[in-house]
């Protein structure tokens, strides 16, 4: 057992969020331990390498494919996901999650020292001013405690830790603003030929649906990744791109892997492994292998007590069976602080028994809508990072009223994301019977013109997509395995069927070829208004432990303190109430930011 | 002295550059020859392999790099044929992916090695460079892009 307030902060998970808290209490001189679920992994770069070497090796590309799968702190994967038979979306019993649908939920995160940011593609759009009081404007989703002003100074923050790419020029639209004489630590990255090709074909050209006239207007997107430093950041200071973690000279830009995700080689691309050994530097403690398995707290305060946490030796899924080994423990600290990814926190919860009947509820995503084909000439797919820009003029409007905003994602690794290329090209080609230069000439000739969308569409936080627990459904740990219940509204098809149409209009403009086929069999395909349409996860789980108002109406106040348990704070996803249609952890950084002041005031003032 | 493996070494050589279009400096360039032979004999047997081997080089071709229409209809003809068509699939896969592909999507494909990923001439192929290897250099992906047809003799 530990002694009592050992630590002045404990926090669950070693992700972005729990890193970016970690440093900056660390920074204010407060002890602070993390409780990791995955396993031990050094800082060193030849450990990064090994995951790098898992990614080359293995023949499914998925998100987690190079990091460890761990039967102690199991994750689930987006091959878990099942097809339809017959009309009716099956669920299968073989991955992490216990999915109850009606719709299946295809979006995954990473149990591993670094989080999901070990995978993420970068992107990091701040949220628009209309997307934080949703329900004011358009009588729809809800309304967030602050709006986007009190939530700048903050993006600043995180556009800092990250190390965000972007010209302010660019990105000041839809009411998005910056503080005066701001700019981003690094200038945008190059936007790649596809961008500046499509930018060229639609130039005065409209979107055109349901009377309303929209441009196609390509804009860099700005992303955590390593590019040129501003000379007039921070008043003339300048920026130092941060380097690969135990290997600073090396992704000092970023390269061109074309490898972001599932993991970028050099990590020129932002991961928390970067903050997390800042942190660890300041005297922060991360205890790996430890999975929280309950908060304890006082029935008539609320007051956390302390957390319970089962630590193993061995993860080593094949050695394991019904007799695991670990040790329960328990550590005790002043404040609490849940960072352990927004289906994790809500199932952490629910299973240490806590009331607020907010938890688990709200769960969110973007379902995206991909949509493919070939540009009129070659544009050289399958170079540079996943996506350079995007169209953001169908963002915000009105028309939230009926139905979804969505971002456009150019994607530049032609058609890898809904086919499998250039993988299924050459399947394809093969069943031609081409072989030789014919082979060769063939897939150059397809694949150099291939591009994709990917629509991400707007989804409300509603009560009855949720996270729950069962005692049926365990880990190899004896923990809970998340139940989901998910679906998606006809508001949310709405908007598919806008991208649909966007998507259309789009290569017929560009006078290219429109090849978008979904399969009726994959998981996702859905039929709205007689039009098909098929949807894939965008990892961006978002809302089981909202922020609020009241204990009523959300989990977390504006300050991400639990309303019925005071010092117990919670980051992440989790706490957004929308997400409007930015990629969530940009957003996510900032608020740990905020979070981080609020926690180093209340520990400031217990010292007094 | 020649050592009893170069011969079928070198019909495979001739192979390889036959069906994957790739000149033999690119397939030799892989690195991956050798490797690549004893993962076929393994997987077709030595028997099969042999007899594949031995039809193709009964094939008169002159340059094994820039085949005659007549060459090009025997190699064909080979290649189509139900006693081929898999094993040379497969060659062709192992060559273009660095992966041996048992069936779509079998849990018994396995991709060689991180090097044979990184070699997978598709890559070569398509203008473009291997996912999270032989990275082109920062903001290479805004110039046009460098493709040159296969039929492009550069002498």
């Amino acid at each position: 057992m530990s002694k009592k307030n050992e630590y002045d902060v404990v926090i669950v998970g070693a992700g972005i969020s729990g890193g970016i808290v970690a440093n900056q209490l660390a920074e204010k001189g407060h002890n602070v331990l993390i409780l990791e679920a995955g396993v031990k992994k050094d800082f060193s770069f030849d450990t990064y390498r090994e995951y790098l070497n898992t990614y080359y090796e293995n023949t499914v590309k998925i998100p987690n494919s190079p990091y460890p799968q761990n039967s102690n702190a199991p994750q689930p994967l987006v091959t878990d996901v099942d097809g339809i038979k017959n009309g009716i979306q099956q669920f299968n019993e073989k991955g992490y999650f216990k999915q109850y649908g009606p719709a299946p939920f295809q979006s995954t995160y990473t149990r591993a020292k670094g989080g999901t940011t070990l995978h993420w593609l970068g992107t990091c759009l701040r949220m628009l001013p209309s997307d934080f009081k949703e329900q004011d404007l358009f009588g729809i989703g809800k309304n967030w405690p602050i709006n986007y002003y009190d939530l700048m100074p903050y993006y600043r923050m995180a556009e800092h830790e990250i190390g965000v790419s972007a010209n302010i020029e660019e990105q000041s639209y839809l009411g998005i603003a910056f503080q005066k004489d701001y700019v981003f630590p690094m200038t945008k990255i190059p936007q790649s030929y596809l961008d500046k090709q499509l930018s060229k074909w639609t130039k005065n050209a409209v979107f055109e649906y349901e009377e309303e006239t929209f441009n196609y207007k390509v804009v860099s997107t700005p992303q955590g990744r390593n590019s040129n430093p501003n000379p007039k950041y921070n008043n003339g200071e300048g920026y130092q791109p941060i380097g690969a973690v135990g290997n600073p000279d090396l992704g000092q830009r970023c390269e061109g892997n074309s490898a972001c995700v599932p993991i970028c080689p050099v990590q020129a691309k932002y991961n928390a492994l970067k903050t997390l050994q800042k942190a660890v530097n300041k005297g922060v403690v991360i205890k790996a292998q430890c999975v929280a398995s309950e908060i304890m707290y006082d029935d008539n305060t609320g007051e956390i007590i302390g957390i319970k946490y089962k630590e193993y030796d061995d993860f080593d899924a094949l050695k394991y069976d019904e007799n695991c080994f670990y040790k329960e423990k328990i550590v005790v600290a002043k404040r609490y602080v849940l960072a352990a990814h927004a289906v994790e926190n809500a199932k952490l919860m629910l299973a240490s028994g806590f009331k607020n009947k907010n938890i688990g509820q709200n769960l969110m995503d973007h379902p995206v809508l991909l949509t493919w084909g070939l540009a009129p000439e070659k544009i050289g797919a399958f170079r540079g990072p996943g996506s350079t820009s995007g169209i953001p003029s169908l963002r915000d409007g009105a028309f939230r009223k009926n139905r979804s905003a969505f971002r456009v994602e150019i994607g530049n690794w032609g058609w890898n994301w809904p086919t499998g290329s250039p993988s299924a090209d050459l399947s394809d080609a093969l069943s031609k019977q081409l072989f030789g230069k014919d082979l060769r000439k063939a897939l150059l000739d397809k694949v150099q013109k291939e591009f994709r969308f990917g629509f991400l569409i707007e989804q409300q936080a509603l009560s009855n997509n949720c996270v729950t627990i069962n005692e049926q459904y365990k880990d190899a740990l004896g923990n809970y395995r998340p139940i989901i219940n998910y679906n998606i509204t006809d508001h949310e098809k709405e908007g598919m069927l806008a991208a649909k149409s966007f998507s259309k209009q789009f290569f017929k403009t560009i006078k290219g070829e429109n090849k978008t086929k979904y399969d009726s069999n994959n998981g996702g395909y859905i039929e709205y208004k007689g039009e098909s349409l098929w949807w894939q996860g965008a990892g961006h789980l978002a809302g089981t432990h909202i922020m609020g108002t009241t204990k009523e109406n959300s989990v977390v106040n504006k300050e991400q303190r639990c309303h019925e348990h005071s010092n117990l704070f919670l980051v992440g996803c989790g706490n957004m109430p929308t997400m409007g249609t930015s990629n969530p952890t940009l957003t996510m950084a900032a608020l740990s930011f905020w979070a981080a002041e609020n926690i180093n005031k209340d520990l400031e003032q217990l010292k007094n | 002295m020649k050592t009893p493996k170069e011969k079928p070494l070198k019909a495979f050589e001739d192979l390889s550059v036959i069906i994957t279009g790739f000149p033999k400096a690119d397939i030799v360039g892989t690195g991956l020859l050798e490797t690549y032979f004893n993962t076929i004999e393994a997987e077709l047997g030595k028997f099969v392999f042999e007899n594949l081997l031995n039809a193709i080089l009964k094939i008169k071709i002159i340059n094994i790099e820039q085949l005659t229409e007549g060459e090009y209809s025997n190699v064909s003809e080979l290649i189509i044929s139900s006693k081929y068509k898999q094993s040379i699939e497969k060659i062709i896969q192992l060559w273009y992916l660095g992966e041996w592909i048992v069936a779509p999507y079998s849990d018994e494909n396995y991709i060689i090695s991180s090097q044979s990923y990184i070699e997978g001439l598709i890559w070569k192929a398509i203008a473009a460079h291997p996912m999270g290897g032989k990275q082109p250099g920062y903001g290479t992906w805004g110039f046009p892009p460098l493709t040159y047809s296969p039929e492009t003799k550069s002498n």
